[in-house]
């Protein structure tokens, strides 16, 4: 009884929050501004992770680009799904085997894109 | 317990279905079959809400009816916190005991306790006593208070029970006329099991259940319901930092499997876990946008006074000095410490 609102609160939020990051994407192009949210861990360390690109890619995708938008990255078109999936039924039933996948392919994806050659120099942003 | 929307088994504990994911609502399921021992001769949990009568309660107890008293009935029933009770609690009292409960015979002779622990229910069956003014009747010996296995054979056949001694018990001819009119009557001495002192006397049984750990008795308390952080790990791992993300990540996986064996408190802890390393990373990837923003506003705002860095500027200058040739360009790379 009491739960039910504050999950209801939560998924507002989220939602506003998408729906913001995806208006702020859409008008402004990151390649141009430079107060776009960076990845500092890139910024500092030259490593790329699993969410670089993410905001290249959101605009790429918001503009119809979706080649161009899975080149800066691969991860956010099917993590985006999974996270509307889950904030929408948090007890839908999955394998536990599809989760731990889904960490293995993260992991995955961030050791990939960081190797300096050519076929694993396309997953980079 | 079986989950109310698939049918599947759920552990004691679990508080969603393993399979569905349903939330298990613990007052409608029938959490009896959790700790029942049909092996044992218990009750089934069927027979909850049936009436019983003190002549069925001997009869399966093995004790002679000497008072003759009319079968007074009582009914198991369950309250609002699902603890059993007996409709008639002045003959017929059930206590938690252990693991298991105790159902204890009080005989109406014997002076019951003003004070009962439970409070009784409302009784069902309200029987028409019959006005007869009985003389005191002997208090009810129930000793020696055995749990006697009830023999459900039917008297047709010969009992097969591995207690049972091959001497002691008759071996007649089905339809011979010479045959014992009810073997089941002695057998139940046979089957007796030893005394292992946990049996108390005046007509208090063992533990009708809980003699094994098979299932134990808890009340079925609301407990909050668990959530695995998932979605917020999977906007943290996309959005903002992907290194507490992935943990996150990791820690809402643990807590959804822990959930599905039913391990309801490790699955909390998980859960909390990643709840608060979600919430850290996202707080640390909006001070340091925050913070990173700030910081290069200041630094250009002090780079075009050309007061503050004094390092650009000495950087700026040189070039201005020695504009061609490839020596000052070597020199240019030098660090600017080593050269001052």
């Amino acid at each position: 009884m009491s739960r039910m609102p504050v999950q209801v609160i939560v998924r507002v939020i989220f939602c506003a929050v998408v729906l913001c990051a995806c208006v702020i994407a859409y008008i402004f192009d990151p390649e141009e501004t430079t107060w776009l949210p960076k990845c500092y861990l890139h910024e500092y360390t030259g490593i790329l992770c699993a969410g670089c690109g993410n905001t290249r890619a959101l605009h790429a995708l918001l503009h119809g680009r979706i080649a161009e938008s899975f080149g800066y990255n691969l991860l956010l078109f099917p993590l985006g799904i999974l996270f509307f999936v889950l904030l929408w039924k948090p007890n839908i039933t999955c394998r536990p085997g599809f989760l731990w996948g889904v960490i293995v392919t993260i992991a995955l994806f961030t050791v990939l894109r960081n190797i300096p050659c050519y076929p694993f120099t396309l997953l980079a942003p | 317990m079986f989950c109310l929307k698939c049918g599947a088994i759920i552990q004691a504990g679990a508080t969603v279905c393993p399979r569905c994911h349903a939330p298990v609502e613990a007052k409608k399921t029938d959490n009896f079959n959790s700790f029942k021992d049909y092996s044992k001769g218990d009750y089934r949990s069927d027979d909850f809400g049936k009436s019983y009568s003190a002549d069925d309660y001997r009869q399966e107890q093995d004790v002679p009816n000497t008072k003759q008293e009319e079968s007074s009935r009582f009914q198991l029933k369950r309250d609002s916190n699902f603890n059993l009770h007996s409709s008639d609690s002045s003959k017929f009292q059930i206590k938690p005991e252990g693991f298991g409960l105790r159902l204890s015979h009080q005989p109406e002779s014997a002076d019951a306790p003003a004070s009962q622990p439970h409070e009784p229910l409302a009784p069902v069956h309200e029987q028409p006593t019959n006005s007869q003014p009985t003389p005191v009747p002997p208090p009810v010996q129930l000793n020696p208070p055995t749990y006697v296995r009830p023999t459900y054979t039917s008297p047709n056949q010969p009992i097969q029970q591995p207690y049972a001694q091959p001497e002691s018990v008759p071996t007649w001819k089905e339809d011979s006329p010479d045959a014992p009119p009810t073997p089941l009557a002695a057998a139940p001495q046979a089957y007796q099991q030893p005394d292992n002192g946990t049996s108390s006397s005046n007509g208090t049984l063992p533990p009708l259940y809980g003699q094994s750990n098979f299932g134990t008795y808890q009340p079925d308390t609301p407990r909050e319901p668990v959530h695995d952080h998932l979605a917020l790990s999977i906007f943290t791992t996309l959005c903002c930092c992907q290194l507490g993300g992935v943990v996150a990540i990791i820690f809402s996986v643990k807590a959804r499997n822990a959930l599905q064996r039913g391990d309801y408190e490790s699955a909390k802890s998980s859960a909390k876990a990643a709840l608060w390393i979600s919430l850290i990373s996202i707080l640390l990837t909006i001070l340091f946008w925050f913070g990173g923003t700030l910081l290069e506003a200041a630094n250009t705002g002090s780079y075009d006074e050309g007061s503050d860095n004094e390092q650009e500027q000495y950087l700026n200058v040189e070039p201005d000095v020695q504009e061609e040739g490839a020596a000052p360009k070597a020199k240019l790379n030098i660090d600017p410490k080593d050269r001052l």
